[in-house]
């Protein structure tokens, strides 16, 4: 069955409120790459928005911020995703975190589908590294809609996990569960 | 390489509560870690359904089952045998199939245990055994169907869920069903097939839209609350039905809620018992659904069973769409097809022709629609042009495909106007069109009422569900039709019955002199 679009259950995104002047901070990744993102944008980030909430309380000019735990190329994928979301009302996220009812925006789809899994697996990664919740979801789905249906073998094919001979102890899981 | 491995356990866990029954199964037999992974992950089955059937051979065989998702594990036997089969999509997986000698009650019991705590929505229908008493089951929908024993009241009791989104428990015998404020509470759509006691007190207390109940302790003035709140509430799927005891001569136009505007709908004879009105303003939903709603009501004269749901506008989906008619299905109708040489003698009678009939078109024809065919348009214009051009002559051939409707076939074909369309009756109660033709099928004078129209050749369109073009009398004119009253028999097998191929040629050669001659 199709996906039903806006459910009545799905908050509605916010009316865009008068944009306020864009502050750009610079994000460095682990390999060293300097990224430039909109506050607005990182504060989906829980992780992130705790570390922006630190340096305002403390009256301290935020020049770069360092996340030690993505590399360049990922980081690039989550900014982005951040990005497109910035403007979303915080009810979305907050609704979602119940995962029975979530509903992948069109945007978001197109945006995830089209990574190769292991980039979506590094990608899932960061968002839960930075605490991102609707990435999270979004991106859980997406890999449990591709896995939906397939058998062991293609499942291990997809995920890239070792044949049983190559795995040090093998499977002793019964259907009498 | 995408590496499953390097993803963090609970990024992992995160992924596999988003998976369904049979792909977790799937990921438990990846790898060791996978297997450990998938059991430390709370699953929540979409659908969770038990089932009980009951064995036409013997009285103590019985066969329950159990599905989970699109998985499906059966437990067969009598006494103390039991056969337990698993399988996906309903198919028997005959290598994981066993023999216990176990009664199949206590497997299942065991079954169910190891799995309650990981029940999202149970669905038991038909499984006349209570639930173990330690089992907390949570659900959102929750149906039973047909619980003996009064088992249906101890389920309800096991729910752990403090309100249900739709309840829905039906059975035939037993005691009735107690009324509690749970009950009452279910926000979407509540449906009790049992007789319970609810008094109109409680009945205000309903908050579904799609609600139906059986109930002799409730009043008129409480129906009309519930209209009130359905009109207001409910959406275009929602449904309230409610089945009571009315006293004698109760004038049902007292439960159109007030300020409400109606207007009654005309009822057939063989439906005497039956009210029935459409509510059509006067109330504001909060869902924006204004859509005009029926009330219907019909009456005997111990019960009465009110229902009201959104208006929805008879439609046609008999007729087969001639253009696509697949000849797999119907292969009779080439070689069962016979020309027949239909002269204007033949024609005194009232014959009907259905040009090229579109479903698409035949919910509701407009002029313009059916203007648009180009057959119709090719007559017309002939026609026209005839009328108005002097000494103009045309010679015609235009092919038509075509649906005979007369009153011979129908009778010959032993079935009436509505069987023929393979239609609902009920579908056309409505229908003042319908009624119109239909009053043509059994009285032919209706349609030969002017003299005039019997002595021009003349083409009426008549509005029906489908275009039917109404052929009086071609003068020095040629009709050739393919006729199908082979396919007579097969219409009792319900077949198609009006979907030949016909091919006509109108050879009209007349000038205007000759038609003023007529007149």
């Amino acid at each position: 069955m199709a996906p039903k679009k806006n459910s009545a259950k799905r908050p509605q995104p916010s009316t865009p409120k008068p944009s306020a002047p864009a502050r750009i901070v610079k994000v460095q990744s682990s390999d060293g790459h300097i990224l430039q993102a909109d506050v607005r944008a990182l504060l989906l980030s829980s992780t992130l928005a705790a570390t922006i909430k630190g340096y305002d309380d403390e009256n301290k000019p935020l020049e770069k911020l360092e996340v030690n735990n993505v590399v360049g190329f990922t980081l690039k994928l989550v900014l982005e995703w951040c990005e497109k979301h910035k403007e979303d009302d915080p009810a979305i996220a907050q609704a979602e975190k119940d995962k029975k009812n979530i509903f992948i925006p069109s945007w978001d789809r197109h945006f995830l589908t089209k990574l190769p899994m292991g980039n979506l697996f590094d990608l899932i990664t960061a968002a839960y590294h930075l605490d991102i919740t609707g990435l999270i979801n979004y991106g859980c789905k997406t890999v449990a809609n591709s896995a939906k249906g397939k058998s062991t073998e293609e499942m291990r094919e997809l995920f890239g996990i070792p044949e049983p001979w190559e795995q040090p102890s093998t499977s002793t899981a019964t259907w009498d569960d | 390489m995408p590496s499953w491995k390097t993803v963090p356990d609970d990024v992992k866990k995160e992924i596999l509560e988003f998976l369904d029954y049979e792909s977790r199964c799937s990921m438990r037999l990846c790898s060791k870690k996978d297997y450990n992974l998938v059991d430390a992950t709370s699953f929540k089955a979409k659908n969770f359904a038990i089932s009980e059937v009951f064995s036409n051979m013997d009285s103590n065989k019985t066969q329950i089952r159990v599905d989970i998702d699109n998985f499906t594990i059966w437990f067969i036997g009598k006494e103390n045998q039991t056969r337990v089969d698993r399988g996906w999509d309903g198919n028997v997986l005959e290598e994981f199939s066993e023999i216990k000698s176990e009664n199949r009650y206590i497997v299942i019991r065991r079954f169910l245990d190891r799995w309650h705590q990981r029940f999202g929505i149970i669905h038991a229908e038909k499984f006349d055994q209570p639930p173990s008493a330690h089992w907390k089951i949570k659900c959102d929908k929750l149906t039973m169907y047909e619980l003996r024993g009064g088992h249906d009241i101890t389920w309800l009791d096991q729910c752990v869920s403090s309100k249900f989104e739709k309840l829905e428990i039906t059975r035939t015998h037993g005691p009735p069903l107690p009324i509690d404020r749970r009950i009452l509470g279910t926000s979407k759509s509540l449906r009790i097939g049992v007789d319970c006691n609810m008094s109109d007190e409680q009945l205000d207390s309903v908050k579904a839209p799609d609600f139906y109940v059986k109930s002799d302790g409730i009043k008129g003035s409480g129906i009309r609350r519930v209209l009130e709140n359905f009109l207001k509430n409910g959406q275009m799927e929602d449904r309230t039905e409610i089945t009571v005891a009315l006293p004698e001569n109760f004038e049902f136009k007292k439960l159109v809620p007030e300020n409400v505007s109606y207007r009654s709908l005309e009822i057939p004879e063989w439906s005497s018992s039956v009210f029935e009105v459409k509510l059509f303003g006067g109330f504001e939903n909060v869902h924006g659904i204004q859509n005009p709603k029926k009330l219907r009501v019909r009456y005997t004269p111990d019960k009465a069973e009110v229902s009201c749901e959104v208006w929805k506008r008879p439609r046609s989906e008999s007729l087969p769409i001639i253009e696509n008619y697949d000849s797999d299905n119907y292969p009779f109708l080439p070689n069962y097809c016979r020309i027949k040489k239909v002269g204007p003698e033949n024609l005194k009678g009232v014959a009907f022709f259905g040009l090229k009939i579109i479903r698409k078109s035949a919910a509701r024809t407009t002029w313009k629609s059916f203007i648009k065919m180009k057959s119709c348009l090719l007559i017309v214009g002939i026609l026209f042009s005839k009328l108005l051009f002097n000494q103009v002559q045309i010679t015609v051939q235009a092919k038509v495909c075509c649906l005979v409707l007369t009153r011979e076939l129908l009778e010959g074909a032993g079935l009436t106007f509505f069987e023929i369309l393979g239609a609902d009756r009920r579908a056309y109660e409505d229908s003042k069109s319908v009624k119109k033709i239909s009053k043509m099928l059994t009285n032919s004078q209706i349609c030969c009422s002017s003299k005039i129209f019997q002595k021009i050749f003349s083409i009426f369109f008549c509005l029906w569900k489908v275009p039917i073009i109404w052929v009086q009398k071609i003068v020095n004119g040629q009709m050739r039709v393919l006729c199908q009253e082979h396919m007579f028999p097969a219409v009792c097998h319900r077949m198609p019955p009006m979907c030949l191929e016909s091919s006509t040629v109108f050879s009209i050669k007349k000038t205007k002199k000759k038609l003023k001659k007529k007149f």
